[in-house]
């Protein structure tokens, strides 16, 4: 899942628009994103060719607009905070459902994943939410992807795991000779086998095998895959 | 640090072009200079094996120019680490045309250099080696693709087998300046107007990678591009193997679960252990006893000395100081020739053979890996396993191995404890041959101690050289089938230089001792040394001839214990002493060389006071 993408308020709202037109109407098409969120529909075009540069949305030229599946993740994200600030808002709250729905809006963009969820354990507790609401599809997403990735150094990973590099944090001449032989971000990484007391390591990487130390495998941040 | 100057290290004749062989570790290059120039040098399969510039001269068919190849040692980049780096930087920055050796089973790393050096604006072309590896992998490469990418001649070789190397030779003029990462939108216009400014292409580029030797012989400041340049090769390389390799076979060969094993504790330690032994077996007790038994005893003693003194002492006689030098117990034409030929010549070439088919077969490298741990305490690197193995063949080649090692404070170490406790295989054969009669406890007892010692005197050095270990980053090649010929040429090679070496220098030594001998020097030495040998080693006079010996060559002096009879205790006390004696002329001139005079004389006198401290405290517990 690629939900890592951080979108701007205005992505968000464009998204959301278009999430909601398709759920009602089947379809989005300009004019209607630009009548549902009250602006011009050049300035929606603009924010439709950023979407699609995110790789959130499909457009063929003049014909309607398609969510791509992160698409749909990232508005369903979005909707799911709007109704449970909503009803957090609404119910324990009793802020009047106008209001309510007015704040969700604004608010929506900047909560954090740590209040979303004390705000759905709460609910929960509570029993303002059933069983199928947004929000538990959410949590266990949020869950899976922070076991799916997980990112660690590469000197804990265990023997036969992979990994991919996504920073080396040595100086100097380590770093550049790490970067020489091709141990840079993106390589894809595999641990092979462990020496006598864990150290040193041997790891696969752009096909061959390198023996590196812990010490020096402490020094690489590494994405399991 | 002298940069890009090595006329002065190399004679090449004005007018010819210098083609030079560069490449990443372990890929071949050697093998390509033994076979384009006729000249021998080491192959074997561990990543640093070359670590200095050879050169020689090459004529391809129809051409009138002459051509000078270097061999340089294997980089991932060009830039400077250490010395051998900076010595393939520099040999790479003087190149006419550069020759690029690329491992075709390892083209996503080696490519990277390949990248670099067309970067740099030097004409290359690659030659695809390991070919046959590639095949059997089922790796399928497509070759034109490869070249029309990287804008060069690509080349198929099988080096070992001499596949296409004829084709490489005949096309060195064919190389071309290729496609570089840089473009308008990329640096392009910073890197010319830069090489234009300092009228180097390659220099420039190394600048703006970051390399301060370079920016500092241009007086310039090095630029801060690497990580930008880096990024944009390694996206480059991506893409081109991701449309030039269509299959790419799992190796699961037998080689690979095996060299698997020698790396996991588990198997890895048992396994070593047993090549140790089988050393011992066959250098130990085999070459050492049976085989000298042979030469030593039976031809030497018995036919040829008796044989050279029967035509020599009709013309001189023996009690003369001439009949003494030629044929008299210290003679030139006796105890020279059958120590040199009949004991160390048959020990030397038993261990180089042995070691041969341990460098060959790619173990090296695991074992380093092995025992980096074990290392690290002493302040060492695991790679320092390699010239530590090497120094039991020969500790003067194995104190120029030490060059691999990442740093200074490594390689005084590592010098140190080879010139210290580490027997070399001469001396070593002659050790067991002596120590084997006494029963395991001896032997037991002359272990630990040279161990004890090897430890402490690591330890102590750790401490006091300020730094620490530096990283290990070595490369694991795959297991190959050691290739009789090249074991037995390398073997044959260093045979013939230990002879070269040693020969001379042990007439000068047999012609030294047969003065004082004759002087009556030798009784006075011997008996103004009585309060060491007889007081605190408690050996008989006699043995201060052997440490006079010892002085010109350590196995030389060991090889003198086998005249002397001596308790099993003595034995011994003074095969310790020899063994942690100073070492050899022929090693302390490589060690003056590759360290300083100051270091060969800490050395020096280090090794005699730790010789006789030690061998004391021994004598004492016994
Ligand atoms: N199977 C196979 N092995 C090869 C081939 N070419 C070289 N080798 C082996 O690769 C190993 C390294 O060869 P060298 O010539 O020492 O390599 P190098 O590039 O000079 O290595 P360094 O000096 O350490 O940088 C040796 O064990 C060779 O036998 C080849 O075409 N096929
Ligand atoms: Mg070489």
């Amino acid at each position: 899942m690629e939900a890592k993408i951080t979108l701007s308020e205005s992505m968000e709202d464009y998204l959301e628009a278009i999430f909601n037109l398709i759920k009602k109407n089947g379809s989005a098409r300009v004019t209607d994103i630009a009548n549902s969120l009250g602006i011009a529909a050049s300035s929606v075009n603009q924010g439709l060719k950023k979407l699609n540069q995110q790789g959130l949305i499909k457009q063929q030229k003049y014909g309607p607009i398609k969510l791509t599946q992160s698409g749909v993740q990232a508005a369903e994200k979005v909707n799911c905070k709007h109704q449970i600030l909503y009803l957090f808002l609404h119910k324990t709250l009793g802020v009047k459902p106008e209001t309510a729905d007015q704040d969700a809006c604004s608010i929506e963009h900047v909560l954090s994943q740590e209040s979303f969820e004390k705000m759905v354990d709460y609910l929960i507790k509570n029993n303002y939410i059933e069983e199928q609401s947004c929000a538990f599809k959410f949590m266990e997403n949020e869950e899976e992807e922070k076991m799916a990735a997980k990112e660690l150094m590469l000197a804990s990973m265990s023997v036969g795991s992979k990994a991919e590099v996504l920073k080396i944090e040595s100086k100097g001449r380590l770093k550049r000779k790490l970067m020489d032989m091709g141990l840079n971000r993106g390589a894809r990484v595999e641990v092979k086998g462990k020496a006598p007391m864990g150290d040193p390591i041997e790891i696969k990487v752009r096909g061959y095998s390198l023996s590196l130390r812990q010490d020096e495998a402490a020094e690489i941040l590494v994405k399991e895959v | 640090m002298e940069c890009c100057d090595i006329s002065h290290q190399i004679d090449i004749p004005s007018g010819s072009q210098k083609i030079v062989l560069a490449g990443n570790p372990n890929v071949g290059k050697s093998i390509f200079f033994n076979k384009f120039t006729g000249i021998y040098v080491a192959v074997s399969n561990y990543p640093g094996t070359t670590l200095d510039i050879s050169s020689g001269m090459f004529n391809p068919e129809n051409k009138d120019n002459d051509y000078v190849v270097l061999d340089t040692p294997g980089v991932y980049g060009v830039s400077s680490f250490n010395d051998e780096e900076a010595v393939a930087r520099d040999v790479i920055l003087a190149a006419d045309a550069v020759v690029n050796i690329v491992d075709a089973v390892h083209l996503e790393r080696d490519l990277f250099l390949t990248q670099q050096i067309i970067d740099m604006g030097i004409p290359v072309i690659v030659a695809l080696n390991m070919m046959d590896e590639a095949e059997r992998n089922g790796l399928k490469i497509d070759i034109d693709e490869l070249s029309s990418e990287l804008g060069v001649p690509v080349i198929t070789t099988t080096a070992i087998k001499g596949e296409g190397l004829e084709e490489v030779k005949n096309s060195v003029d064919k190389s071309k300046v290729g496609n570089t990462i840089f473009n308008s939108d990329f640096l392009k216009e910073e890197l010319d107007s830069l090489a234009e400014k300092i009228n180097s292409r390659a220099e420039a580029l190394l600048i703006m990678e970051g390399d301060p030797n370079v920016a500092e012989k241009n007086n310039r400041q090095a630029l801060p591009h690497r990580e930008k340049i880096y990024k944009k090769r390694r996206h480059r390389i991506n893409n081109i193997i991701d449309s030039v390799i269509s299959e790419n076979g799992e190796n699961s060969s037998l080689g690979s679960k095996i060299g698997h094993l020698m790396l996991k504790p588990l198997t890895g330690i048992p396994m070593l252990l047993a090549t140790l032994y089988l050393l011992y077996e066959l250098v130990g007790v085999f070459v050492a006893q049976t085989v000298v038994g042979i030469t030593e005893e039976t031809f030497f003693l018995e036919i040829y000395e008796p044989f050279i003194r029967g035509i020599v002492t009709p013309i001189i006689p023996i009690e003369s100081f001439f009949g003494q030098l030629f044929v008299g117990e210290f003679g030139l034409f006796t105890m020279t020739v059958t120590y040199t030929f009949g004991l160390l010549l048959p020990l030397v070439a038993g261990f180089y053979f042995f070691l041969a088919i341990l460098e060959d077969s790619g173990y090296m490298p695991r074992i380093a890996a092995l025992v980096d741990r074990l290392l690290t305490s002493i302040g060492l690197n695991g790679r320092a396993i390699i010239p530590m193995l090497l120094g039991f063949g020969c500790v003067t080649m194995a104190t120029i191995t030490t060059r691999l090692l990442g740093s200074k404070r490594e390689r005084i170490i590592a010098t140190f404890l080879l010139g210290l406790a580490i027997p070399c295989s001469a001396q070593l054969g002659v050790i067991a041959g002596l120590i084997a009669p006494l029963g395991f406890e001896y032997f037991a007892i002359y272990v630990l101690t040279i161990f004890v010692v090897y430890v402490l005197a690591g330890t102590i050095l750790n401490k006091v050289l300020p730094g620490k270990s530096t990283d290990l980053l070595i490369d694991i090649p795959p297991l190959r089938m050691p290739r009789l010929s090249n074991v037995l040429q390398k073997t044959y090679m260093k045979s013939k230089s230990f002879i070269k070496e040693a020969g001379p220098i042990f007439a000068i030594g047999a012609l030294i001792i047969t003065v004082m001998q004759e002087t009556g020097m030798l009784t006075a030495i011997q008996n103004s040394l009585i309060p060491l040998t007889v007081g605190w080693l408690q050996l008989p006079k006699e043995t201060a001839t052997v440490f006079i010996m010892g002085i010109i060559r350590r196995d030389f002096g060991a090889a003198g214990l086998n005249s002397l009879s001596l308790t099993a205790i003595q034995t011994t006390v003074s095969l310790v002493v020899i063994t942690l004696f100073v070492p050899c002329i022929a090693a302390m001139m490589t060690m003056f060389r590759e360290r300083n005079w100051k270091e060969a004389l800490f050395i020096w006198f280090g090794s005699w006071f730790t010789a006789f401290g030690v061998g004391g405290i021994l004598a004492y517990l016994l």
